[in-house]
């Protein structure tokens, strides 16, 4: 006691120093207009430096002469300032700041800053609206909400991964996604490790570990775009930060709980293009089957009347798609209804079904139950929540699960002791990744439209368990695709997905304008991964069983000192130094069986015919050690500047040897200018900023990456024998750290009391010294190199504009806009570089035979491939071969590589009007893009097969009467037409021996009589073939689209309602996404949004993703 | 309180400074994968320079194979009118690389030992430039001049865009090389031997030694018709001594054991995927081999799918009013009887019996499928017609034979016996236990080689007749082995079917012998009736090297016009068929842009695209120019 007061004493002496006036305490209670306590709000003796924070309850107590005059402060409030007249009980309460209304922004390292402040582009998303948009993915909930960020959706399926890019591809590397930063914990963005789009069908995406983020528990985000806004973040801020911070407990009287419950239904809606007009069949010329054949034995018979009959001479589905597996077949009007023996040797009539893609897949349903509980006493607060979410895809068997706990609490030790504290718990399980199906409607098991998906899905399988095969007489064994209902109904991959997130931070206020901070957190992700595949031989004979475990630990550690020091009246000062410490260590291992299971159907890897192979390893060991510090002024409100640096010293930079340039440094500086104080400008000017920046952010690379050594190998001769194997790879001695230096320039600005408003940013990024691996002529002993190179610069610009069209007192309309264009340009990449490198796909092989560049003084993600066909320089006429087998042309591709156009858009958009009627609110978002090259694989051969909407076009034209010697001769087709091309050299005339008609135009042939019309059938075939297939507009289109992302509903009920239920609040919600595109340019009605993975550079459709509406139904209550 | 704050700011600033100064060493720790290794050896990059040996890789089988075996008449069927073009390529043109990486990586390895231990490993340097040179000249058969002299030097300060020798320098470089490989190998003592590090010989320098002495044969084969008298000069340095001549129980039918961990899939059963289209049986090529009771026809060709079970399943069906029919030429060996009720019942083959009346070929022409005489009971091209319901249940049936996918590829899975539509035998394919075997330098083709030379007017100790009756045996013995080594179906009665009169392929001395009796399998004295029958056997011998066989054809100007043997198809314009593979126009991305111009245009080629066939066979590569053309027979 004795002690305490002597404390008291020295404190009050302490303060007492510079007091001249008689001195009294004063106490009182800040609350804001809804009578919620302000926390930590600044209550300042004006004039002096004297100043105390408020507590948990918005309670104060501050010495004060009894004459002052106390100014009461805090982010997003009006300040107010109040003569304390002698009183000792001073109670405020403070308005919303109307001009800057919720306008502190979480900035880098949590850090909490004035809108007004910041002197870059910094964008903070209402939680409330990603919350209505229900994703696994907290990306995907981002769409259309941000300038200068394209994000687009995946072909990944439920829980797969979501691209987001901010301002660009920065680096050559596939990963340009920003960080997420959770409570300051950085989270990896990795893109999704899917197959490449050429050679794999499945996407096999679980996403990354940000599906394990529970969105309930958010309190803001925010997107920090620039270097400058990102630089403290270091290495792992290159392209950019969405900084996430959750809720917190307050001082309440008495416990707060709040509780939603979402209820969710996910519905196909539509499919890319598939044909229901023509069966099963092949093209003339190709007809080896059905009625004419028997009677005539000739291939060029009319494909429109002929389909094969089985031994009995009936029509037979089965028989048909044997002989032929395409549908370049008979007009269905000309079966319809004949009687048939179907696929599973039953008798039907022939009929099309034209739903037969949807019919593939269920409703999806989802549920999420959220409850939290709030609370706090004067010392502490604490926020607790758990959280459940359940989905089913629109794939069978395909599911997402997250249990989610949240536990956070701050207590004050001292008054100047805080200690704050949280654990975070979610396991989530993805199972059973979205699968391509649609691949089997285009082109890989080019299912006809005579084959009834509702029927047959269920008829894989036979008496014995395993695939119905014709080995064991099954009854199913002639139906198609069982292997895919096998594979969606039987097979099974799910992976638990655990993350623990604690962290801890102990802040000891020293003084008014001081404070230490110490903390750390952990990142624990585990990922447990277990395939059960039944074997699908005569009974479940086969199969395989693995398991797979992954763990990723990261650790953080930081220490520092926060400034905050006001001068007088116009001048304040404010900065920090940090230290911070980051470990990472990962480690795998697997088990799997070989050669099938002993037992079928049990899962265990003892189970296993041969011995079980297994892997393990430890893998991205990295560390890194940083210094970091920034100082800042502001001056009389209107100018505002700060500077930072940061030192990082990364393990990931240094050799074997010890050697390496791992430590590098790099700063910012940026500042504002509020125009708008400075001048007096006219009253409709609201609010008038200008920001600029400058700063550079260095990057650091893969751990291990720039170390090489050789591998171990094993091989069986009976005995093993080892073998050391080189790495292909040679890496520079002297790598050096990554470099981008940014700018940007903006203006925010306001008019007629905020109803408009209009923010403008113009950016320009170069990244250079990147390490990045190219390739070298493999003669050369390695196929590459590891070295610094490169000079990539992104520019652009970013406008938001906000509208208020119309506000009452109950009635608001929102109107608001936001524009993305950004330009891209490879400045240069490296020596040992001739002239471009390809980024993703292939320019001259494959399906595609395009790859995405990085050309000097082209765009990033230019498109070039080598299949143009060569034009004819007379008439500009493509040259095109004629083939005897088949009487019609086709186009020999060039071979030499062309470019073909940009995969990036030109520019991005988005709207959102809401409408707000006292308490009901209805919001309806869309956002489009413009331009940019796509390709789709599934286009291109459900076209040349005949199974695509695009491949009507190739089926009726002139009719004539063959004249050509042989078997066509005196046969009448009428799929004719006169091509717009230019024979090649040594062209001979199918009709006149030994005439040639090279260098002619088919139109000048005709008019010879030296060709027929060209078989229009055939022809849709080779211009899309794997062997002869050309570019066209059948499968790579300029992609524009305008979506309908989002339509939400929403109703706070009246209070006396709630408290009907003795509820504090109740709300209701109905949210549709995803609704419609009301633009759509993608090639054959394709999903616009289904490009092949996250990599920045890919351009590639592969997955024909149908199109999914989602509907959501939200309930909240609060207590 | 102001104290502690500076004691707080000094411990702070202090912390900043040890947490980023004095960790270096550790992280260069962390840093390093744990998995990798850091120090080489030199017995263990000789054994990955054994495993990267790949004559014959999956692009190879799926492109190159297919293109070369299309122009050298090699497979039967329908071809269309554009038989002279050919799309995708790969497998080949550096496929030396992969081995002479690991050579010049050992070379530096001994060069950083002590002085005294560098020559102990000179053995391992030449076993592995044999293997690299031997590709070397499989490299540059199709495509002409190449990187060699100055390839694969980067590591070591050489450079990233090594220049192009032209065919005459690199065979002289190799020819040099492998002279010099021969001299340690015929000589060396003190040698580390590779021992169980050399899965092929156990470090058997005697066995290397033949195979480096083959390799200089096919630089000299390749040499004749450019500078014949190096070429003999070659051949007379290798045929002096017995020990040079490869025999078939040294032939290198290489394995790459029977699983590997290198995270390459099936690499050790040589690739993963299939490669449909292994080639059609040549009818003309196979009546040649069964007139002249050649046993490797059995091998070179699977069985059909119709045996005795599957022709009673057709007669059955008909009996039961079915439509199905047997084809004209398959019925053409069947013998049967037919009961009062016109029911057939098959009793016995006719001709040669099982089961080389199961090896059919299918004629080879232009869109012969369309021609009126093969659409019905002569069909080979539809495959769907030969069909037959029985019992309820379809099944059809192919009536020809086809190459053998299990000799290029390990592991097929199961394969299925052609039996009645009723009931199914299989048999598993390298169940358990059995690598993959391929086929490098074999004595087959090392003394058809010494033939060829020989006739061409080389001074050897024996007789073209005595070297060309050792190949033509060797090959079928080499045969038999690449069979059983690969376990293929019907090698013995264990991978038979159980119908009765399913055969066994594997043949005997017996076999070989009687093969040997035939006139067209004798050398007579006249050079160009035996240069034919040398190329002709070159021909059948390369059936599962189709490059080599492409090389032996082009050399040769063999299957020649109006042959007795086996004649060269005159619906195909030999002068628009390619005689080696195309260059494309370079890339502007390629590094080596420049010096392949420069080496096109030495060389006098235009790039192209597949489809310039008159000039593909104009514009030769080197050694190829004054070979005979297509089809013309013999020139030397």
């Amino acid at each position: 006691m004795r002690k305490q007061k002597l404390i008291l004493a020295i404190a009050g002496l302490f303060l007492a120093l510079g007091l001249n006036a008689q001195n009294i305490t004063v106490r009182g209670t800040v609350t804001d207009n809804t009578g919620e306590p302000v926390i930590n709000a600044g209550v300042l003796v004006k004039g002096t430096l004297r100043g105390v924070s408020t507590d948990l309850d918005g309670n104060y107590a501050i010495n004060c002469p009894s004459d002052a005059v106390l100014v009461f402060s805090f982010i997003g409030l009006e300040t107010v300032e109040m003569p304390v007249n002698g009183r000792a009980q001073i109670n405020v309460t403070m308005n919303p700041d109307t001009e800057f209304l919720n306008e502190s922004v979480v900035t880098a390292l949590g850090i909490r800053r004035d809108a007004k402040a910041l002197g870059y582009a910094a964008t903070t998303v209402n939680t409330e609206e990603l919350l209505t948009a229900n994703t696994v993915s907290p990306v995907a909930s981002l769409q259309g909400k941000v300038a200068g960020v394209e994000i687009n959706q995946s072909d990944g399926g439920l829980f797969g991964s979501t691209k987001i890019q901010i301002r660009g591809a920065s680096t050559l590397g596939k990963n340009n996604q920003p960080i997420y930063v959770i409570d300051g914990v950085i989270l990896d963005n990795a893109i999704s490790n899917t197959g490449d789009a050429d050679w794999d069908g499945n996407i096999n995406d679980y996403g990354n570990q940000l599906k394990n983020l529970n969105p309930d528990d958010f309190e803001s985000l925010t997107v920090l775009k620039g270097a400058a806004a990102t630089a403290l973040y270091g290495s792992r801020g290159l392209n950019g930060a969405v900084v996430i911070t959750t809720k917190q407990g307050k001082a309440n009287q008495g416990i707060g709980v709040s509780f939603s419950q979402t209820l969710g239904f996910d519905k196909v809606y539509d499919t890319p293009g598939l044909q229901s007009q023509y069966l099963c069949g092949d093209f003339v010329g190709n007809v080896y089957y059905g009625d004419e054949y028997d009677k005539t034995g000739n291939p060029w018979s009319d494909n429109f009347t002929a389909y094969a009959r089985n031994d009995a001479g009936v029509y037979s589905l089965y028989e048909q798609y044997a002989v032929s597996g395409w549908s370049w077949g008979a007009n269905v009007d000309n079966f319809r209804g004949q009687q048939a023996e179907l696929f599973d040797g039953t008798m039907g009539t022939i009929d099309v079904y034209p739903n037969r893609y949807k019919d593939a897949f269920q409703m999806g349903m989802n549920t999420n139950t959220h409850l939290a509980i709030t609370g706090g006493n004067d010392k502490t607060s604490f926020y607790t929540s758990g959280s459940y979410k359940y989905a089913e895809g629109t794939t069978p068997n395909n599911t997402f699960d997250r249990l989610s706990f949240l536990v956070k609490a701050a207590h004050h030790i001292t008054d100047n002791l805080i200690v704050d504290a949280s654990f975070n718990f979610t396991t989530s399980t993805p199972r059973n990744a979205q699968k391509n199906i649609g691949e089997y409607f285009a082109s890989s098991a080019n299912l006809p439209a005579e084959y009834n998906t509702a029927y047959y899905k269920d008829k894989y399988k036979g008496p014995h368990g395993g695939i119905a095969s014709g080995s064991y007489g099954d009854q199913y064994q002639n139906v198609p695709a069982k292997g895919l209902w096998w594979d969606v109904y039987e097979n099974n991959y799910q992976q638990v997905e655990t993350t623990i997130r604690p962290t801890l931070e102990v802040t000891y206020k020293a003084l008014p304008w001081l404070d230490f901070k110490v903390g750390g957190n952990y990142n624990y992700y585990i990922i447990r991964g277990e395939k059960k595949n039944p074997g699908d031989g005569y009974a479940n004979q086969g199969g395989s069983y693995s398991l797979s475990n992954s763990l990723t630990q990261q650790m953080t550690a930081y220490y520092g000192a926060n400034a905050n020091y006001q001068f007088n009246d116009d001048f304040e000062m404010h900065g920090f130094l940090r230290g911070e410490y980051w470990d990472q260590r990962s480690q795998y291992n697997s088990s799997s069986t070989s050669g099938g299971l002993i037992i079928p159907l049990q899962y265990f890897i003892g189970n296993s015919i041969n011995t079980p192979g297994q892997d393990a390893y430890i893998s991205g060991t990295k560390r890194i050690t940083s210094a970091v510090g920034a100082v800042g002024a502001s001056w009389r409100n209107q100018l505002f500047v700060d500077i930072t640096g940061r030192n990082d010293w990364s393990s990931a930079l240094v050799y074997t040897n010890g050697t390496g340039n791992y430590s590098y440094f790099y700063p910012s500086i940026s500042g504002s200018w509020i125009a708008s104080e400075t001048f007096d400008l006219p009253k409709w000017v609201s609010f008038m900023k200008f920001r600029a920046s400058i700063a550079q952010v260095g990057n650091d690379t893969s751990p291990y990456y720039i170390n090489s050594g050789y591998t171990i190998k094993k091989s069986d001769f009976g005995g093993l024998i080892s073998s050391l194997e080189m790495s292909s790879q040679i890496k520079s001695l002297d790598l050096r750290p990554e470099r981008k230096t940014s700018w940007e320039l903006g203006i925010d600005w306001r008019f007629f009391s905020n109803r408009i408003g209009l923010d403008f940013t113009y950016y320009k990024e170069n990244t250079r010294d990147q390490i990045m691996s190219i390739s070298v002529p493999s003669v050369s002993g390695i196929s590459s190199e590891l070295i610094n190179a490169g000079d990539i610069q992104n520019q652009g610009i970013e406008i938001a504009l906000n509208t208020t069209p119309v506000e009452t007192r109950d009635l608001r309309w929102d109107v608001d806009f936001t524009f993305t264009r950004n330009r891209n340009k490879i400045i240069s990449l490296h020596e040992d570089v001739a002239n471009w490198i390809v980024l993703d796909g292939s320019v001259d092989y494959g399906n595609y035979r395009i790859g995405s560049v990085a050309k000097v003084g082209s765009e990033y993600g230019l498109l070039m491939t080598d299949s143009f066909p060569n034009y004819d320089e007379r008439t500009g006429y493509p040259i095109c071969g004629y083939t005897t087998g088949m009487h019609t042309i086709f186009y020999p591709r060039s071979g030499e590589v062309r470019e073909l156009g940009s995969m990036n858009p030109k520019f991005l958009s988005s709207a959102t009007t809401t409408l707000r009627y006292k308490s009901l609110a209805l919001r309806a978002s869309f956002d489009a893009r413009f331009g940019g090259y796509v390709a789709s694989y599934n286009s291109r051969y459900a076209t040349a097969y005949g199974m695509s909407t695009e491949s009507l076009k190739y089926r009726e034209g002139m009719t004539w009467t063959s004249q050509i010697a042989g078997q066509t001769y005196g046969m009448t087709f009428h799929d004719g037409f006169i091509p717009e091309a230019v024979f090649r050299a040594n062209t001979m005339s199918p009709l006149k021996k030994d005439v040639s008609i090279a260098g002619m135009t088919y139109q000048e042939a005709y008019d010879q009589g030296l060709v027929e019309p060209a078989h229009l059938q055939a022809y849709g075939y080779y211009i899309n073939s794997w062997g002869n297939g050309v570019i066209n507009e059948d499968w790579v289109k300029e992609l524009n689209y305008i979506a309908l992302r989002e339509v939400t509903l929403s109703w706070s009920l009246p209070t006396r309602w709630a408290n009907a239920i003795k509820a504090r609040g109740l709300s209701l919600s109905a949210t549709g996404r995803n609704l419609a595109y009301l633009l759509n340019t993608a090639p054959n009605h394709e999903n616009p949004e289904a490009v092949r993975g996250t990599g920045s550079s890919n351009f590639r459709m592969r997955s024909f993703s149908p199109y999914t509406r989602n509907y959501l139904l939200t309930i909240n209550i609060s207590f | 309180m102001k104290h502690n704050i500076f004691k707080i700011f000094a411990a702070f600033a202090l912390a900043s400074v040890l947490l980023a100064g004095c960790n270096k060493e550790k992280y260069a720790k962390i840093n390093t994968n744990p998995s990798t290794v850091g120090e080489g050896n030199v017995s263990r990059l000789f054994t990955q320079a054994y495993l990267n040996f790949e004559p014959s890789s999956y692009l190879y089988w799926y492109y190159i194979s297919k293109i070369v075996k299309n122009f050298d008449q090699v497979n039967g069927g329908s071809t269309s009118d554009t038989y002279n073009t050919m799309g995708e390529l790969g497998g080949i043109g550096s496929q030396f690389v992969s081995v002479k990486n690991y050579e010049n990586e050992m070379k530096d390895l001994i060069s950083r030992m002590d002085e005294a231990e560098q020559p102990k490993y000179q053995l391992m340097v030449a076993i592995t430039n044999v293997m690299s040179t031997y590709l070397a000249v499989l490299d540059s058969d199709l495509y002409g001049s190449m990187p060699y002299s100055e390839a694969c030097m980067f590591r070591y300060g050489g450079t990233l865009t090594p220049k192009y020798d032209t065919q005459a320098e690199l065979f002289d470089k190799i020819i040099e090389e492998l002279d010099a490989d021969i001299k340690v190998l015929s000589s060396a003592s003190d040698q580390v031997s590779p021992g169980s590090q050399d899965p092929m010989y156990g470090g058997d320098a005697g066995k290397w030694l033949k195979v480096a002495n083959g390799v200089k044969l096919k630089v000299a084969v390749r040499l004749l018709h450019q500078d014949k008298t190096k070429a003999l000069k070659l051949a007379q340095e290798v045929g002096a001594s017995e020990a040079n001549i490869m025999t078939t129980g040294d032939s290198f039918l290489y394995n790459k054991g029977r699983s590997s961990d290198n995270g390459m899939g099936d690499y050790a059963f040589h690739f993963g995927n299939g490669v449909e289209g292994m080639g059609t049986a040549n009818k003309t090529i196979v009546d040649f081999m069964k007139k002249n009771v050649d046993p490797r026809c059995l091998i070179i060709y699977g069985k059909n799918g119709f045996n005795s079970e599957v022709i009673q399943a057709f007669f059955d069906a008909q009996a039961e009013g079915g439509t199905c029919e047997i084809p004209d030429y398959i019925m053409a060996d069947v013998d049967y009887t037919v009961d009062g009720d016109g029911k057939k019942t098959f009793v016995g083959w006719k001709g040669l019996g099982e089961p080389w009346v199961r090896i059919v070929g299918v004629p080879r022409g232009v869109n012969i499928s369309q021609k009126a005489e093969y659409l019905s009971g002569n069909n080979y091209f539809d495959s769907n017609k030969w069909q037959v319901k029985l019992g309820g249940k379809d099944k059809t049936y192919t009536p020809y034979s086809s190459q053998n996918e299990r000799l290029v590829r390990g592991r097929c899975g199961t394969y299925t016996f052609p039996t009645k539509p009723t009931t199914t035998q299989q048999i598993t394919h390298y169940s358990a236990g059995v690598p993959w075997y391929g086929m490098g330098m074999t004595a087959g083709e090392v003394n058809l080689y010494l033939a060829e030379l020989k006739l061409a007017g080389a001074s050897l100790p024996k007789s073209a007749a005595e070297y060309f009756e050792a190949g033509v045996r060797a090959s079928a013995a080499e045969y038999l082995k690449y069979a059983q080594l690969n376990q293929i179906p019907y090698i013995d009665k264990d991978h038979c079917s159980s119908i009765a009169d399913d055969a066994p392929i594997a043949y005997g001395a017996a076999e070989i012998d009687a093969m040997m009796q035939n006139a067209d399998y004798k050398l007579t004295g006249n050079k160009t009736a035996d240069l034919e029958k040398v190329y002709i056997q070159q021909y059948l011998h390369f059936m599962y090297q189709p490059v080599e066989q492409f090389v032996s054809a082009r050399r040769g100007g063999v299957p020649m016009k109006g042959s007795s043997l086996i004649p060269w198809n005159t619906e195909y314009d030999p002068t628009i068929i390619p005689r080696r593979l195309y260059v494309s126009k370079t890339n502007e991305t390629d590094k080596m842009k420049a010096i392949k111009d420069a080496a096109y245009a030495e060389e006098g080629f235009t790039p192209t695209t597949g489809d310039a066939g008159a000039t593909l066979n104009t514009e030769r590569v080197w050694y190829d120019k004054g070979a005979p053309q297509w089809g013309a027979g013999p020139n030397l």
